[in-house]
């Protein structure tokens, strides 16, 4: 049973049982494609910002945040601490572009901010990337499996990816989003007990910290050296262009936030997010190494050693059997939540990109039928890949090189494009596909980014620092051929860059917006009937606590916070009932999941 | 200029420079046009309260680590981090634990 112990074992079948119980609880709710791949954008804040964690503690996390704890210390925290300058960008340009024009897709989203052709480019590259993603995601679970139980890695893979399967297949985005959700909270709490027991086990705070002492104890690593680990390789490298790469054109992580009940509690998620969980979630994940790097620093026996991975090795030495076992649940949930994210995001590009234009004007229930058999497909090819990462290393390197090389150019025609509403169709497509050819030509001449370089040595063939080269050269490219190229007129781009956001603003309540505070209203009960479908009445008493008009956008909800909105629904406000109650039409009752025997309130939404 | 940077720098202090001030010049433009375009309307209370927790969340980053970086090697210049890299342990083993 390899490094397992029985204990162990029960702890990880409880978990996967957990993971699946969530998965199918949550998919029950499931009814659309609105729900299939935006939770029905239901959700309060709080469970988005938790299940981010999960999506954002990928796969390696574990294993490759404590190496880089145990061999710079706390500076390993900066990957998950350096971001919140990005912020503004994210919660008021990015995310109501894409959440108020109702974009679906990230290749959707450039097919009406440009043109069809760029839609194509960036189809393919998303496909290539998400699908080949899944395929080392599920290559990783299979090797952990193999060296955790002794089971073949292909067997290891295919238990994960028909347990992933088992929930994806029934409730695509609300049974992702409620397993990330079990999930996020499994990491945090996992990852800190370990950093607490280790420092237990070192014998309390004061012998970790003197363990640290030295550079290991400051928040950054050097300026440019020393090479492999570097303050400025972390901030353009990670902060300013995978970070933002994360955040603005992963598919995943935009369906994510578009869940949400309104754009502004995508905001507070992602604040929450940011400012809390990132923070812990840079703790729990990097723990294990610091703890290995104090018992270094200490002098003590058994101290781990780097290549013996510096996670597993502490966590065995400091978690009683059953504990370690949850030590294992927590990696594979790093890796399982992963997983789901990408197959729900194939599952989208898959119907939104592909399915809707070739056949168009199907009902609903079509491409919800289609949408799950595309999970099931991709799975499947991710799974097909497995044996080909294994059976080369380059082959893994060359995606992940690609992919390193394509992010940036991509990053900064995103940026160009929901900041300036100059930048032209063909500006987008000449410095997307033009940005990445330089970029991947300078992997052969490394020169090209030696002025960029800030100092850091050429030894390490500028690995990090060839984004902020890719970022800038895209940039260029994008302005010279706009400024040459006759921009869209306004009208046509209304609500896909910031500039014209209002526009999308307006299209999206189908009216004025109304910004005016209001409260949410005291508990109502349900009343069906006395209403048209997709219209909401309350008394007058509580228009006037919203501050809400005849055809606003209303959220209503059942009044157990808890449920951080699974049942609830988004409605238009029609005219005041007579009646102390919030009336609604059956169809959206049983559409928002709404119990008759519960209390709801409403909120503004816009 | 460049012969500048190609010097090896380690003091923690240029990091945090780099990181707040070409950051939070990004930061603070990118703020800017947010608020210009009408993402967030300032006369809106829960919108005023996005924008005050965007700046506090800077500051309270930047302080956390100004803080931080004077625990560990002191105020700007006072002790590079490259002398604290050449610091030796003081503790003595104590002791395999488990």
């Amino acid at each position: 049973m390899g490094l397992l112990h029985p204990a162990d074992l029960v702890v990880i079948a409880l978990y996967f049982g957990a993971v699946v119980g969530v998965g199918l609880f949550f998919g029950r709710f499931t009814q659309s494609t609105a729900d299939f791949f935006f939770a029905g954008q239901r959700f309060t804040w709080w469970p988005i910002a938790v299940s981010c964690v999960a999506t954002l503690v990928g796969s390696y996390s574990f294993v490759n945040y404590s190496d880089l704890g145990y061999d710079h210390g706390f500076p390993s925290a900066l990957y998950y601490t350096n971001d919140w300058h990005i912020l503004p960008l994210f919660l008021l340009g990015w995310m109501p572009v894409l959440y108020f024009s109702r974009v679906s897709s990230i290749p959707e989203y450039f097919e009406r901010r440009f043109d069809p052709r760029t839609r194509k480019a960036v189809l393919i590259l998303a496909l290539l990337f998400l699908v080949g993603y899944i395929g080392m995601n599920l290559q990783t679970i299979g090797v952990v499996a193999n060296r955790l139980v002794g089971i073949p890695v292909l067997a290891g893979a295919l238990v994960i990816a028909v347990l992933s399967l088992i929930y994806m297949h029934h409730g695509g985005q609300m049974s992702v989003l409620g397993t990330d959700l079990f999930q996020g909270f499994l990491l945090l709490v996992t990852g800190l007990s370990v950093l607490l027991l280790g420092v237990g086990y070192v014998g309390g705070w004061e012998p970790f910290w003197m363990g640290l002492e030295g550079k290991y104890q400051a928040p950054f690593p050097g300026f440019n050296q020393p090479p492999g680990y570097h303050f400025i390789g972390s901030f353009w490298g990670d902060s300013m262009a995978s970070t933002l790469a994360f955040f603005f054109i992963n598919q995943g992580m935009i369906l994510r936030f578009l869940s949400a009940k309104s754009v502004h509690d995508g905001r507070k998620a992602m604040i929450v997010c940011v400012l809390l969980f990132m923070p812990l979630a840079a703790i729990a994940v990097s723990g294990g190494g610091w703890v290995g790097r104090a018992m270094v620093g200490l002098g003590m026996e058994g101290a781990p050693e780097k290549e013996k991975g510096v996670f597993v090795t502490v966590a065995r030495m400091v978690c009683s059997p059953g504990m370690f076992g949850l030590v294992v649940a927590a990696l594979l949930a790093a890796l399982m939540s992963t997983l789901d994210t990408y197959i729900n995001a194939v599952a989208a590009i898959g119907v939104n990109d592909i399915l809707r234009p070739l056949r168009p004007g199907r009902d609903d229930a079509y491409y919800l039928n289609a949408a799950r058999w595309i999970a099931v497909g991709a799975t499947l090819l991710g799974f097909a890949l497995v044996p080909l990462f294994e059976l080369s290393d380059t082959i893994y390197k060359a995606h992940a090189t690609f992919f390193a090389c394509v992010n940036p150019p991509f990053v900064a025609v995103v940026l160009m494009g929901c900041l300036w509403k100059r930048f032209t169709a063909p500006a987008a497509f000449w410095a997307l596909t033009a940005g990445t050819g330089i970029t991947l030509l300078s992997l052969q001449f490394p020169g090209w980014i030696a002025p960029f370089a800030h100092g850091v040595a050429p030894t390490e063939n500028y690995i990090y620092m060839r984004a902020l080269f890719a970022l800038v050269t895209t940039a260029s490219i994008g302005i010279v051929v706009t400024l040459v190229t006759q921009p869209r007129p306004e009208a046509e781009i209304g609500g896909l860059c910031v500039q014209t956001l209002r526009a999308g603003m307006i299209a999206f309540k189908g009216g004025e917006p109304n910004v005016e505070d209001g409260e949410r209203t005291g508990h109502l009960p349900v009343r069906v009937g006395d209403t048209e479908p997709g219209v909401l009445r309350v008394p007058v008493a509580a228009m006037e606590t919203m501050k809400a008009r005849e055809g606003d956008l209303v959220y209503l909800t059942d009044a157990r916070v808890w449920l951080g909105g699974l049942r609830s629904i988004r409605l238009r406000l029609g005219p005041p009932c007579a009646e102390a109650a919030a009336c609604v039409h059956e169809a959206d009752c049983r559409a928002g999941n709404l119990d008759l025997k519960r209390p709801v309130y409403a909120e503004k939404i816009m | 200029m460049l012969d500048t940077l190609r010097q090896t720098f380690t003091d923690n202090w240029i990091a945090w420079a780099y990181q707040y001030g070409l950051g939070g010049i990004f930061f603070w433009v990118t703020l800017a046009i947010g608020i210009r375009s009408g993402a967030l309307h300032l006369r809106s209370r829960r919108d005023r309260r996005v924008a005050a927790a965007l700046v506090i969340g800077l500051f309270l980053f930047a302080g956390g680590h100004a803080l931080w970086i004077t625990a560990v090697q002191g105020p700007p210049g006072a002790r590079p981090q490259a002398e604290i890299e050449q610091i030796t342990l003081r503790a003595a083993p104590i002791g395999r634990g488990r």
